[in-house]
């Protein structure tokens, strides 16, 4: 488990944990960044802030260590996480980059 | 439909979604822009046609759900909630469909009357996707109406469902199923406020108060509260919340959670991937924009590239405002033979000079805002944020401040206006407070004829360091107020990143004309009333009036020497440079056409006016780069302070002067006493 701000360009994380305050932790769950989902991380300037895709859970299932991560369709926009809300959301890496 | 008149359909969405350009598609542009009650901002109001009946439309800031976070998202909700409009617009983002139905999921909550509008199918078609809009719109239960705005695409057909909205209400309050246990408990908070509360009932749908109160929503407790009965049912809601959470764990977060899962489980149902995403162009492009090492420097050079085209394309427009308002209708007015002496000043010398000089900025501001509008639209100003996060967080700023301060190089108005979409109220208190540090166009005259008057072949570089001076001073000062004013930490920054873009001329056009307006609007009243006391300043002195040649004897000048002799004296500079000072504080370029009113030389010539300076002697190289520096920092301009009362309160615009003004002072001390003990002179 690390911050997501420690996450490598192009990998996949879970998100574990996130250690907000009551107004943040509720603006990234409206966001759908929510513990046990799927974060592809477009770009990170590790550790620092990061771009982030979150990812529908259920479009992974068929794909093991695919570095193309085509399989997984990101649902919503990118999300810019500064590097204070990265520091905040903890993770654990499922594919790496 | 209702009482005529007054119809009123608000829009809504996530930030990015193209509501503003559907907003104009809808009312065809014209729009009138006044202020929400009690804060300032800008509320965006226009008329749509429907059959005989003139509809109001609203135009509502960002919003990702009914819980306010930002300023912004205050105001939406806040009208949403209390001002009820007939019809609620819900545009959605086909490229971002989940966060989109998360907002339309709140508001068919709500009991609003939604139609959705689903922008962007063009970019959802690029991305291998389509979405099935007559699903959606029956898992929905409201109106869907495909649209892209940029075309103009599916206007008609919005028209068209506004229109049957307005006649006829559809509802799906009950569209999320929070659990049995959840359920149980809304049941019966609901039958308790119809029972108990029916004020409250008739305004909003029970069971929205219900699911309201169980995520422990702050403004409806206080209005339960308020009420007769009130203290009591919120005790009861109380202790069925610590029932409840003892089973499902946090009541907020289970809430939210279900109603993001219902989102994305009809997004689910509605996409279709119909082809290969392309490989993404914004990856590649972002590979070497947002790079770790290259990042920066491209995006300085960007910025200077914006700076150039700005100078560049705006000279002919500025050297014939500049003939038109400062030569020939000053000396018109100037020598018409009709008024009285003294009149004819004050509206030569004072009014028309005065709203000149600003005028004569408004060229190179349209045409910065114009190329920063550009890199908006792209989508290129919000990388910029992430770029810059990592240094900033070390001043304890988020890398969104560094948007204000980019704009601030054009106008430090519309960039202390752009800090009202930072969410933190401490963050955004603390962007508003050192926007006006970025060096605007106002100031690069100053710098200009100062730098060619001394500096000789450094002046280049002397100018070009004003611009990092000014950064690293917002970057300081910034730090000093986090830390020791607006303490705690931050609630930090989150932006939605939309990828690379065409730009959309309408929307440049838009957003160049709303910012230039800001800019405009503030040089016809604020500065107006500023000059008008700095004329009048000038041309009377303790004998009377004294007409505009006499400054010297003026109040003014009096001024002037009595700084120049006591607290200007160790940076030796004369009273003149005292008195330019003192105009600078209604726009920092009055500060060169004081110069050449004060050396007689004329307002208009700026290599006269630099002349001038470098024969009188007037500064050393080390005084004229200590002043420019004095100048960058020692004041916001009168249009400035007024834009930081609008947004944080007079105490804080008076914060601002105060501390610009002790700082510049220091920094002018620094400079002329650091660089006399270095042996420069």
């Amino acid at each position: 488990m690390m911050p997501l701000a420690y996450a490598r360009d192009g990998a996949l994380v879970r998100v574990v944990a996130i250690r907000a305050g009551r107004g943040l932790y509720r603006r990234l769950h409206e966001l759908g960044i929510i513990e046990g989902r799927l974060l592809r991380v477009a770009k990170s300037q590790g550790p620092g802030p990061v771009i982030v895709e979150v990812v529908d859970n259920q479009s992974s299932g068929s794909c093991r260590g695919d570095l193309h991560l085509f399989n997984y369709s990101s649902v919503g926009g990118r999300l810019l996480l500064g590097f204070g809300v990265a520091m905040k959301i903890m993770v654990e890496e499922v594919v790496h980059p | 439909m209702t009482n005529r008149g007054n119809i009123r359909v608000a829009l809504v969405g996530i930030p990015n979604v193209g509501k503003s350009l559907i907003f104009n598609r809808l009312t065809g542009g014209r729009a009138w822009v006044g202020n929400w009650p009690g804060v300032t901002v800008e509320k965006k109001v226009g008329k749509l046609r429907i059959d005989e009946s003139e509809v109001e439309v609203i135009d509502l800031p960002g919003i990702y759900s009914l819980t306010p976070y930002s300023v912004d998202e205050l105001i939406a909700r806040n009208f949403i909630v209390e001002e009820r409009p007939d019809v609620v617009v819900c545009i959605a983002s086909a490229v971002n469909l989940e966060r989109s139905l998360y907002l339309a999921v709140s508001l068919l909550e709500l009991g609003a009357n939604v139609v959705l509008a689903l922008n962007m199918i063009d970019l959802a078609e690029k991305e291998g996707y389509r979405i099935d809009s007559k699903k959606l719109e029956k898992l929905l239960g409201v109106p869907v109406v495909p649209t892209i705005a940029t075309t103009g695409y599916g206007i008609d057909g919005l028209r068209n469902a506004i229109k049957k909205a307005l006649q006829e209400k559809k509802e799906h309050i009950h569209i999320v199923d929070y659990g049995k246990e959840v359920e149980e408990a809304i049941e019966k908070i609901e039958r308790l406020i119809e029972e108990r509360a029916p004020e409250l009932a008739t305004k909003y749908p029970p069971r929205w108060i219900a699911i309201k109160l169980l995520e422990g929503d702050k403004d409806i407790l206080d209005k339960l509260a308020k009420l007769p009965n009130g203290k009591d049912i919120v005790n009861q809601v109380n202790s069925l919340r610590s029932d409840l959470e003892k089973k499902v764990g946090d009541l907020e977060s289970h809430i939210t959670e279900r109603r993001y899962e219902k989102a994305l489980e009809i997004a689910r149902a509605v996409m279709k991937r119909v082809g290969v995403p392309r490989i993404s162009l914004t990856d590649a492009i972002d590979s070497v924009l947002t790079h770790k090492v290259l990042g920066i420097p491209f995006a300085l050079s960007i910025i200077y590239l914006l700076f150039r085209f700005a100078f560049e394309a705006s000279s002919p427009f500025q050297d014939l405002i500049d003939i038109l308002i400062n030569g020939y209708l000053h000396d018109l007015v100037a020598n018409s033979s009709i008024l009285p002496e003294c009149l004819a000043s004050l509206l030569a010398d004072g009014v028309i000079a005065g709203i000149g000089a600003v005028l004569v900025f408004l060229p190179v501001i349209a045409f910065f805002f114009l190329g920063f509008a550009v890199l908006e639209d792209v989508g290129y100003i919000a990388r910029i944020a992430f770029l810059v996060d990592k240094l900033f967080s070390k001043f304890r700023l988020p890398g969104k401040t560094i948007i204000p301060l980019i704009i601030g190089f054009g106008c430090n108005v519309p960039g202390v206006m752009a800090t009202r979409t930072i969410e933190d109220e401490n963050d955004r208190k603390t962007a508003a407070l050192i926007a006006p540090l970025a060096s605007c166009n106002a100031r690069l005259p100053v710098y200009l004829v100062i730098g060619a008057a001394v500096l000789g072949r450094s002046a280049g570089f002397a100018v070009l360091s004003m611009y990092v001076l000014g950064m690293v001073l917002a970057l300081i000062t910034g730090f000093i107020f986090r830390r020791f004013l607006f303490k705690g930490p931050s609630s930090g920054f989150i932006m939605e990143l939309p990828p690379y873009m065409k730009p959309n001329l309408s929307n440049i056009a838009m957003k160049t004309w709303e910012r230039t307006k800001k800019f405009l609007y503030k040089a016809g009243t604020v500065i107006f009333l500023g000059v008008v006391i700095v004329w009048f300043l000038s041309v009377t002195g303790p004998a009377g009036y004294l007409g505009p040649d006499n400054i010297v004897e003026s109040f003014a000048g009096i001024i002037g020497r009595s700084l120049s002799s006591t607290i200007f004296k160790p940076m030796g500079w004369d009273w003149r440079a005292s008195v330019a000072l003192l105009f600078g504080f209604i726009a920092k370029e009055v500060v060169v056409g004081t110069f050449g009113v004060l050396y007689g030389v004329g307002e208009e010539e700026e290599e006269a006016v630099a002349h001038a300076i470098a024969e009188h002697h007037s500064f050393t190289p080390l005084t004229g780069y200590a002043y420019m520096a004095f100048v960058l920092i020692y004041i916001p301009c009168v249009a400035t302070l007024a834009a930081i009362r609008g947004e944080l309160g007079l105490k804080y615009a008076i914060l601002a002067l105060v501390y610009e003004i002790v700082l510049a002072y220091v920094v002018a001390l620094i400079i002329v006493s650091g660089g006399h003990a270095l042996g420069i002179t």
